[in-house]
């Protein structure tokens, strides 16, 4: 009986020993592509993206028809479901996932930026490299497989691209929001997208996207490499207010966002769920693309305390900004306008922001240890809606007009999250909002009959007599 | 997902002023296109009408089968009309500031705000397009054919019969007696000497000549250049044209 397992461990190291050998080898023995050689050739890869041979639904699949057939609201009753259920191994803020799926759809969406349509929630693109590595998305990788019960359940029915929205939306509407809408119709890809982030090589840098005269340059939109938008501590993490709002005008400027979407995003976002830094930096490991096997696509592993739940490491700042954080309200923009807030630093060594007022230390519960309670705290980009004159008007105007700061957050949310899907006409699904937006670049619909081929015939006759050249013509359309 | 021929929004700001557009000329052309359209709009029965949008695009077609039939070949294009005019009220202007083109190797045009190389910016606005390879090739040899570079510049203009949809573009770039050369006048210019006689044949950019320098856009240009691509290149050109003509009619997927 001892010796079969014996043999078969002995076996398993003679082939171990031969893998570990050959992965050493494997940047030697790997073919190299012409890109490596010549790095100046010119790569036509791009062109060669998204093969439909790669889609394992078939090149026939209709997405749209599929999503159609789906009941949204049992859909969204097991979104809910799963939001409400904490697992052990990656347990809720206060039992509610929601925080984390708004940051999910939010980071989904997020990467889009107008100059040239790249990024997006279309296409899923969040579960391939390199935005499934990009330090903005950690612990993002825990809040997909929380989902993937309801997406085995839907399979070919409901894109990831969707779902992870439309859990967005679920998430606010279970803590008391009344969202906008929402329309399904985004494909899932297959292979990531190749996108040019910016010129820099390392994670977090920024020495190459900006101009002499400090203008980011086109079509970037993010302030660092592997950030959606900007460094929540201020521009290179200088605590600065009023420099973390010129940074934040001119990142979701870019993406097509002006003063009051800023300011109800932020406030928006920010009224629910929680940072997390309450382990130092070093406890962290190596993101998915860089994770062991044996971690099946996750990232960040933790090796202080549980490694989770009290203990979790994403973005380095920790704590709630309002004392209701799994419940829509009005404490985001009440706190920041009501206290003074000073410099701290949180338990990872991140500088974040606290009420002067020591009586506020006891407002926000704790989302993990019964009976414990925190200061709510604020970013460097949340004091700039207060420090900056033209973010703070809108600010003030919000928290005395709660139905405006309410609409403001469900119009932006809502443009947010759709804003790359293009055209109302991809539009599927029975949430669409009826109102027409000017951001959806809208066309009148036809009001008449269309001419007919004969009609069509006549009017090119007409259009060459009417002596314009063939190349303006051609130029022109 | 924006842009697109759906809304003739080149009609309105800020599109109509974009450099790209060559304004001036747009100016003219769409006065006489909305002309026709009125006039045309007027002859019409039983409530049927046509949009500028859709005469702007028919304008191209009837231009390109006319280019075609010069060249010896009867194509039809399919033309699907459903297109309407937007308004300018309906046009977020600081939005759409943000589209005007860098770069368009399609109509020979850069400017020093592109983010890339001019070959590199015509492999993602090909990209952005989902152009295949060929599609991007046929399309290129086929728009310098027809003469429609931006500004009217001869750059890549490899025909002795411009607006003639012909494969000349491809035989006379990878035609050997021309010997090609930096200008050393026009940064970013090539010229195409006579190899004997070193007399000035024509004027390129790195986006044309890129089709015989880089190997595999040279495999696929010597497809359309060889004897039996003639009537190959113009219903590839054709196809592609038509592909781009309705990529923004989600109304008809």
């Amino acid at each position: 009986m001892l010796k079969k397992p014996m043999s078969l461990f002995t076996a398993l190291a003679v082939i171990m020993t031969a893998l570990a050998s050959a992965s050493s080898l494997a940047a030697d023995t790997m073919a190299k592509s012409n890109q490596f050689w010549w790095p100046e050739k010119l790569n036509l890869e791009p062109l060669r993206a998204h093969d439909a041979r790669s889609n394992p639904y078939g090149e026939s699949f209709n997405y749209a028809e599929a999503f159609n057939s789906v009941d949204i609201n049992a859909l969204k009753k097991d979104i809910e479901k799963t939001l409400k259920t904490s697992q052990d191994w990656w347990p809720a803020d206060w039992g509610h996932y929601g925080g984390l799926m708004i940051r999910t759809a939010w980071h989904s969406a997020g990467t889009y930026r107008a100059a040239d349509g790249r990024g997006g929630a279309d296409g899923g693109q969040q579960r391939f490299e390199p935005l499934n590595s990009w330090p903005d998305n950690a612990s993002l990788d825990k809040a997909r497989r929380l989902l993937w019960p309801v997406k085995q359940q839907y399979g070919r029915n409901v894109s990831w691209g969707d779902l992870m929205i439309l859990a967005g939306n679920v998430s606010l509407e279970s803590m008391g929001f009344q969202t906008f809408g929402f329309a399904g119709g985004r494909t899932d890809d297959w292979e990531p997208d190749l996108v040019y982030w910016g010129p820099e090589t390392v994670m977090l840098a920024n020495d190459k996207r900006y101009s002499k005269e400090g203008k980011l340059k086109n079509p970037l939109a993010a302030v660092q490499m592997g950030l959606i938008y900007v460094n929540p501590e201020g521009p290179n993490g200088n605590h600065d207010p009023l420099s973390a709002a010129a940074d934040m005008r001119e990142s979701f400027g870019r993406m097509a966002m002006n003063d009051e979407e800023i300011v109800a995003l932020v406030a928006g976002g920010h009224t629910l769920g929680k940072a997390h830094g309450a382990v130092k930096g070093e406890c962290v490991g190596a993101e998915p693309a860089a994770a062991g096997i044996e971690e099946q696509g996750f990232g960040w592993k933790n090796k202080c305390g549980s490694g989770k739940g009290a203990d979790a490491m994403t973005s380095g700042l920790e704590g709630a900004w309002s004392s209701t954080p799994t419940a829509w309200s009005m404490l985001y923009l009440d706190n920041l306008m009501r206290f003074e807030w000073t410099k701290t630093k949180s338990p990872a060594g991140a500088t974040q922001w606290i009420p002067t007022d020591e009586a506020a230390a006891q407002l926000v519960p704790d989302a993990h240890i019964k009976g414990k309670r925190n200061a709510p705290i604020m970013f460097t980009t949340d004091m700039a809606l207060k420090k900056d004159p033209g973010f703070r008007k809108i600010t003030e105007r919000f928290l005395k007009n709660p139905q405006q700061f309410d609409l403001a957050f469900a119009k932006a949310w809502f443009k947010l999250t759709h804003r790359d899907l293009g055209p109302r006409a991809r539009y599927v699904g029975s949430e669409i909002p009826a109102e027409e937006l000017i951001w959806q670049d809208a066309v009148p619909a036809v009001d008449h009959k269309l001419i007919d081929t004969k009609d069509a015939e006549a009017l090119k006759t007409k259009i060459l007599k009417s002596g314009l050249s063939i190349p303006t013509l051609v130029r022109t359309a | 997902m924006r842009g697109g021929a759906n809304g003739a929004r080149i009609a309105l700001t800020p599109q109509k002023n974009w450099a790209a557009n060559n304004p001036k000329e747009l100016a003219k052309v769409l006065k006489t296109l909305t002309k026709v359209q009125k006039k045309f709009n007027k002859s019409l029965s039983n409530g049927k009408k046509v949009s500028l949008a859709d005469v702007i695009v028919l304008g191209g077609i009837a231009a390109v089968e006319k280019a075609a039939k010069k060249a010896g070949h009867d194509v039809a294009i399919p033309f699907a009309p459903g297109r309407t005019d937007a308004t300018q009220k309906q046009t977020d202007v600081k939005s759409f500031a943000r589209l005007m083109p860098k770069a368009d190797a399609f109509r020979n045009y850069y400017s020093d705000n592109s983010y890339g190389s001019p070959t590199a910016m015509m492999v993602e606005k090909a990209a952005l397009l989902t152009l295949t390879v060929p599609e991007m090739t046929v399309l290129v040899g086929g728009m310098r054919a027809l003469d429609a570079n931006v500004g009217q510049s001869k750059h890549g203009v490899l025909t002795n019969k411009p607006g003639t949809l012909n494969n000349d573009f491809f035989v006379n770039l990878l035609d050997m007696s021309t010997k090609w050369s930096k200008s050393s006048k026009f940064p970013g210019v090539y010229e195409g000497l006579d190899r004997v006689t070193g007399k000035l044949k024509w004027t390129a950019t790195p986006v044309d000549l890129i089709f015989g320098s880089s190997s595999e856009l040279r495999a696929v240009a010597e497809v359309y250049a060889s004897n039996d691509g003639k009537e190959k290149f113009v219903n590839d050109f054709v196809i592609a044209w038509a592909k781009v003509m309705n990529l923004d009619r989600f109304d008809l997927k």
